[in-house]
């Protein structure tokens, strides 16, 4: 076994006697530390503290401004992106729209038969009276 | 918790080396964790460990003033990432922040003291012995210490100091700091055989110089 070169003791108890040694000079040592250091360190940790504040004041600031944007963007994409009716293919569409160009704006539901129909109605009213009229011998 | 530095003293477990197994049974038996009641408050927290730390990273670093940049990053670092994490992880996260810092500034100046030495601004003393690049800290006037066993602190540090960097590690967390083995390896980033190795290979060194800090 191992001994002390000091005075025999075996290395167990110097071990315990070592560390417990060097952690009462070291609680003794930070128990007695100057005014100034002490200052220091307080200084040290309110800043820490004051550093966290800031960050978080910060971060409190950008979240809705942050929240903003995103639905902005959120709102922009869903325009860009709006899928087109399956039914109404776009050619189909430029055609009713043309259609519709063709009537007049005053046209309501019993005139639209008239109106495209219009050219037969020209021809008609083209014919010679006499054709129409009935005859007036009696024959 | 991700392990780094593993083996940076080349060390790793000895296995079969009789007189390591031993000191390792020995340093077993001994009570060495500490219960500190949890902070409440991070800022409770920071309060009851700031000294410990300046003390711890003075040791590591032998200047006041690097030991208190080191420890108000270490706060820093804790309170802006760690605050939000349960109050019982915080001892081992802050003294896990502040080994890295430590070490940090540890090579910073071992590269500043290289750097030194080839553009030749390296100091010679009136004996022509070279002095340390940079100055000794003045450790000004403080009479309480000075009662508390200042020689003996004095020379408990300087002894530390002189350890491989691993073992200062494992010596002040485990002794001076009272975590467990567990929690030094997760501080350390090591295995938990490591940080026995290490602590038992600090001890065999420490172990003559206990004459001086009576």
């Amino acid at each position: 076994m191992n001994t002390s070169p000091y005075n025999n003791i075996p290395d167990r108890n110097i071990d315990h006697e070592l560390m417990q040694r060097a952690r009462a000079l070291h609680e003794q040592a930070c128990a007695h530390v100057d005014a100034r250091t002490r200052a220091r360190l307080a200084a040290a940790r309110r800043e820490a503290l004051a550093a966290r504040d800031h960050h978080r004041s910060h971060r409190v600031l950008w979240l809705p401004a942050a929240g903003a944007v995103a639905a902005c963007a959120l709102v922009l994409g869903v325009m860009w992106f709006r899928p087109q009716p399956a039914n109404s293919p776009p050619q189909m569409q430029a055609q009713v729209a043309t259609n519709d160009a063709e009537l007049p704006l005053d046209a309501d539901s019993q005139q639209i038969d008239l109106y495209q129909n219009l050219d037969f109605y020209q021809w008609l009213a083209q014919q010679p009276q006499a054709q129409n009229q009935p005859r007036g011998d009696g024959q | 918790m991700q392990r780094i530095d593993d083996d940076v003293d080349g060390l790793a477990p000895v296995a079969g080396n009789i007189e390591v197994s031993l000191a390792e049974a020995e340093l077993a038996r001994v009570p060495l964790e500490t219960a500190r009641p949890v902070a409440r408050s991070i800022d409770a927290f920071l309060a009851s460990v700031e000294r410990r730390a300046w003390r711890m990273a003075e040791i590591a670093l032998n200047d006041a003033d690097e030991a208190l940049d080191a420890v108000q990053d270490a706060m820093l670092r804790l309170v802006r990432h760690y605050s939000n994490k349960p109050a019982e992880e915080w001892p081992l996260l802050f003294w896990g922040i502040l080994r890295r810092r430590i070490t940090d500034l540890q090579r910073r100046r071992a590269v500043r003291n290289r750097i030194l030495a080839w553009t030749g601004g390296s100091r010679v003393d009136d004996d022509g012995d070279e002095l340390p690049a940079w100055d000794m800290p003045d450790p000004g006037p403080d009479p309480a210490r000075a009662l508390a066993s200042r020689q003996a602190h004095a020379a408990m540090s300087k002894a530390i100091r002189a350890l491989p960097r691993r073992q200062q590690e494992a010596f002040m967390l485990r002794v001076l700091e009272g975590l467990d083995v567990a929690d030094t390896a997760r501080a350390m980033g090591c295995s938990e055989g490591s940080v026995k190795t290490h602590l038992s290979r600090a001890m065999d060194s420490l172990r003559g110089q206990l004459e001086e800090w009576r």
